[in-house]
């Protein structure tokens, strides 16, 4: 099985999505600026390329997860994906998309669109930060919920 | 080789253009579903002919069928993609 987990533009909610589903982020507490700040991936994905599917690691079930930024038209363009791979063999079944950007607040998405979108990282990114910290557990109940919707089929 | 014709709307003008190239060997459906990819049929070369319709995402749906041609090990330089 693939899990993709998706935002606007693969760059704040998505990422920690995928850390913490990988253990990589801690369930048990909420991390530490520099530990966001370490993840070779936050904040880093220019808004050109929505639409691609990057590959993160392998959890404990043997899953892939992937993060994907799907920009404004979100629905469209995961089936322009899912389309284009059944079309060609595969199987969409294979492929469970999960939405992380409702779980974050407006704080973080306001700092992750002055960095990625308007390029003010210096103002952005702390504000990504603080916004992702304050959401941090909402994240790990998401990240929780779609395991145990994955372990359900 | 394969040819995607795709509009700026919900597929209906690379509908269009599919119909011209296909002219007799015509599957063109009525109604596309947003995003998705439809063969309709092949061209007098033997191109298979597909269309969809990427709404304002043009550049997001483009990278996302090369991401899902990868996926299944199939390579994005056996396709075409054409903006009608």
């Amino acid at each position: 099985m693939n899990i993709v987990y998706c935002c606007y533009g693969s760059a704040h909610s998505s990422i920690i999505a995928a850390h913490i589903h990988l253990g990589n982020l801690p369930l048990d507490r909420i991390p530490s600026k520099d530990e966001l700040l370490g993840l070779y991936d936050f904040d880093r994905t220019e808004g050109y390329f929505i639409g691609s599917l990057y590959y993160k690691g392998i959890d404990e079930w043997g899953n892939r997860v992937y993060t994907m930024g799907l920009g404004p038209e979100m629905d469209l363009v995961r089936e322009s994906f899912l389309s284009m791979m059944e079309g060609n063999g595969g199987q969409r079944d294979d492929y469970r998309f999960f939405l992380a950007l409702p779980h974050i607040n407006r704080i973080a998405k306001i700092g992750g669109a002055l960095s990625r979108r308007y390029g003010w990282v210096g103002i952005g990114r702390p504000l990504a930060v603080m916004g992702i910290r304050q959401s941090y557990p909402r994240m790990v109940q998401f990240v929780n919920n779609c395991k145990k919707q994955m372990e359900l089929g | 080789m394969n040819v995607l014709y795709y509009s700026l709307d919900n597929g209906e003008q690379a509908c269009e253009m599919a119909l011209k190239i296909l002219e007799k060997d015509l599957k063109v459906p009525l109604e596309l579903k947003r995003g998705q990819v439809i063969r309709v049929g092949s061209d007098v070369q033997g191109n298979q002919i597909y269309v969809s319709g990427v709404g304002l995402a043009e550049k997001a749906c483009r990278l996302a069928w090369i991401h899902a041609l990868e996926q299944v090990g199939k390579s994005a330089a056996e396709w075409r993609f054409h903006k009608v």
